[in-house]
């Protein structure tokens, strides 16, 4: 049997070398023909050519770092693993391998980045964030547009132009976020299918951006260029397999299906802006939904629960519904903030490199980036958490109140300073309350844990 | 054959206080900046960095701390420590061997990383790491190292 493999590390001096040792030394001794290509700082040695390709039965990619040329491997059996079980148990990596080894099918340039761990997770989260990352400078644009026409429709012809604009940011909104979740689940073949589909489907619909069911149609062009991607084909026609046969099937197929189920979800959708509306109109419901979105953003903060708040208020901007986004860009300013202004008075952090610069802190709050607390998390992170948690819901609640709005998907004074909002003085002041609120917490929550916040 | 190792880059019975991973780093900056002239703190800011993206304590009691540096010839430095270090070693195993690698940001011919691929590439092998253990003289573990070494490019 012949097993070839790929090792590389992120420094390329030494793990890329220690596992290729280990592979070749175990793999000989097991009575395997071994051929594995060291991808160092700057050097490929022991390079894999086309014949040892061919001829091989497996493929090892032993990697903490995105390999180069993975595409070779098209068609063959290959294991993917990061290198550290290479070194603890070689044996085990050779033993399982039959069992573990899959198709590698498309070069899927996207999600690389992420571990095949993941992926065998099964890739939804990943694939809607990869959607929405694309979607972000999109709606920058758009977003910052649409707040700024009011200021300039006295001179007419540029507000022409700018309406001109935003009419055809808009219309690429769709298409990209479509295009970019099934992308990330199969690469190119699914680029096409999908942002054509999700194009044909918004025209079926008058008025609003159906989110959901563009999202939807992402997942299903993704998941179908997949399966049929992974159908038994002759392999002579492979070159052809991502451009000409899939493309056409898959958008036809997707095309077709979601003629047939547009208005069920257009139903669905409607209900969906009916409840958003009904949170925001109502004056108790929209404090307590701006509550839980400022729980939901900073419970697990740069985390996925933080992620499905954001989400949501992105979504919400997609349907011109920019109090959400609001909320959402208050609040996610905060944490860092509040944590950067603490530290002057109770939660100090060394300057050093596991913490990073304490100003840190302050950039990230101020663009809206709540990772900034993390570190501030490490001092007590009972009374700092549950501090920032009822902190950011209390931002929440009175950004609903006040109404403030955000047109674009960011944060932090930053966003109201662009001129995305709708009351600049307002935007701030909400945040300054949420700041002076996470701190007040802090004196309140140290107090009761009988612990203090100081060191 | 240059020489790879030098005799004054072997440092015996190195004693630490606590035995943590942070202060044998420390301590392996501090021994290669008094004998090469480097900047002790950034050396030491480059291994930790490098250990924050995986440890290089890779079992059998050995490690190889590795960072570069804006030098012209690259230090490679020996270090057994009087007690062993906690170093969240793959296996598990505690640290009593140290390989510590400084390469320069610009390897032109790539002659350093030669050498530390070489070096990666022997402590996977049973026998090197076994007759490497029982040396404790510093000119012998020398000796041996660059043996070893030459006899890999050769």
């Amino acid at each position: 049997m012949k097993i070839i493999g790929v090792t590389k590390c992120p420094n390329g001096l030494a793990h890329t070398y220690m596992s290729a040792e280990k592979l070749e030394s175990v793999g000989k001794e097991l009575g395997y023909e071994i051929k594995i290509e060291t991808q160092g700082a700057g050097v490929v040695e022991n390079q894999l050519n086309e014949i040892d390709i061919e001829t091989a039965d497996f493929v090892i990619i032993a990697a903490d770092a995105v390999i180069d040329g993975k595409e070779r491997f098209i068609g063959k059996k290959i294991l993917e693993t990061p290198i550290a079980p290479v070194l603890q148990n070689t044996e085990k990596i050779f033993s399982e391998l039959p069992q573990q080894a899959v198709e590698f099918k498309c070069s899927n340039e996207n999600s690389q980045q992420e571990t095949n761990r993941e992926e065998r997770l099964g890739s939804f989260g990943p694939s809607l964030l990869n959607g929405f990352t694309h979607l972000l400078p999109f709606l920058v644009i758009g977003g910052l547009c649409i707040s700024w026409f009011p200021y300039i429709t006295q001179h007419l012809f540029i507000s022409e132009q700018l309406n001109f604009i935003i009419i055809q940011v808009f219309r690429l909104l769709s298409p990209v976020l479509a295009g970019f979740i099934a992308y990330s689940i199969t690469g190119r073949a699914s680029l096409a299918p999908a942002m054509i589909s999700s194009q044909i489907f918004e025209s079926s619909i008058d008025g609003e951006n159906n989110v959901l069911g563009i999202i939807l149609v992402g997942f299903f062009a993704g998941y179908l260029t997949k399966s049929l991607s992974s159908c038994k084909l002759p392999k002579s026609i492979y070159p052809i397999l991502p451009i000409v046969v899939i493309p056409i099937l898959a958008t036809f197929i997707t095309v077709g299906v979601f003629a047939f189920l547009s208005e069920y979800l257009n139903q669905i959708f409607e209900w969906f802006v009916l409840i958003l509306t009904i949170c925001q109109t109502n004056v108790v419901l929209s404090l307590l939904f701006g509550a839980a979105l400022g729980i939901i953003l900073s419970i697990d903060i740069g985390g996925k629960i933080n992620k499905v708040g954001y989400i949501l208020g992105v979504i919400s901007l997609l349907t011109h519904d920019f109090q959400v986004m609001g909320a959402v860009a208050c609040i996610i300013g905060v944490p860092s903030l509040a944590c950067y202004f603490a530290s002057f008075w109770s939660i100090d952090i060394p300057n050093d490199i596991r913490y990073g610069k304490k100003r840190d802190a302050l950039f990230n709050g101020l663009l809206g980036i709540s990772e900034g607390a993390i570190p501030y998390l490490d001092k007590n992170r009972k009374v700092v958490l549950y501090s920032i948690i009822c902190g950011s819901a209390v931002t929440g609640a009175v950004s609903m109140l006040l109404k403030v709005t955000i047109s674009i998907p960011n944060g932090g004074p930053v966003a109201g300073l662009l001129g995305a909002s709708n009351n600049v003085l307002l935007y701030l002041l909400t945040i300054l309350i949420g700041i002076i609120a996470v701190n007040a917490f802090l004196i309140l929550f140290g107090k009761l844990f009988n612990k203090g916040v100081q060191n | 054959m240059k020489k790879m190792i030098n005799e004054e880059l072997v440092f015996c019975q190195v004693e630490l206080r606590k035995g943590t991973k942070k202060e044998a780093i420390q301590k392996i900056s501090e021994l290669i900046s008094e004998s090469c002239g480097f900047n002790k703190k950034k050396l030491a800011k480059g291994f930790l960095q490098r250990e924050k993206l995986s440890t290089t304590g890779f079992g059998s009691g050995f490690a190889i701390p590795h960072t570069k540096a804006d030098i012209s010839r690259g230090v490679i430095a020996f270090f057994r420590f009087e007690q062993p270090v906690e170093w969240e070693s793959m296996d598990g195993s505690l640290v009593e061997n140290a390989v510590a690698l400084v390469m320069p940001e610009n390897d032109g011919d790539n002659e350093h990383l030669k050498v530390i691929s070489s070096l990666a590439r022997l402590l996977m092998r049973k026998e090197f790491v076994e007759s490497f253990s029982q040396l404790s003289a510093s000119d012998e573990i020398c000796h041996f190292l660059n043996e070893e070494l030459e006899g890999m490019n050769a």
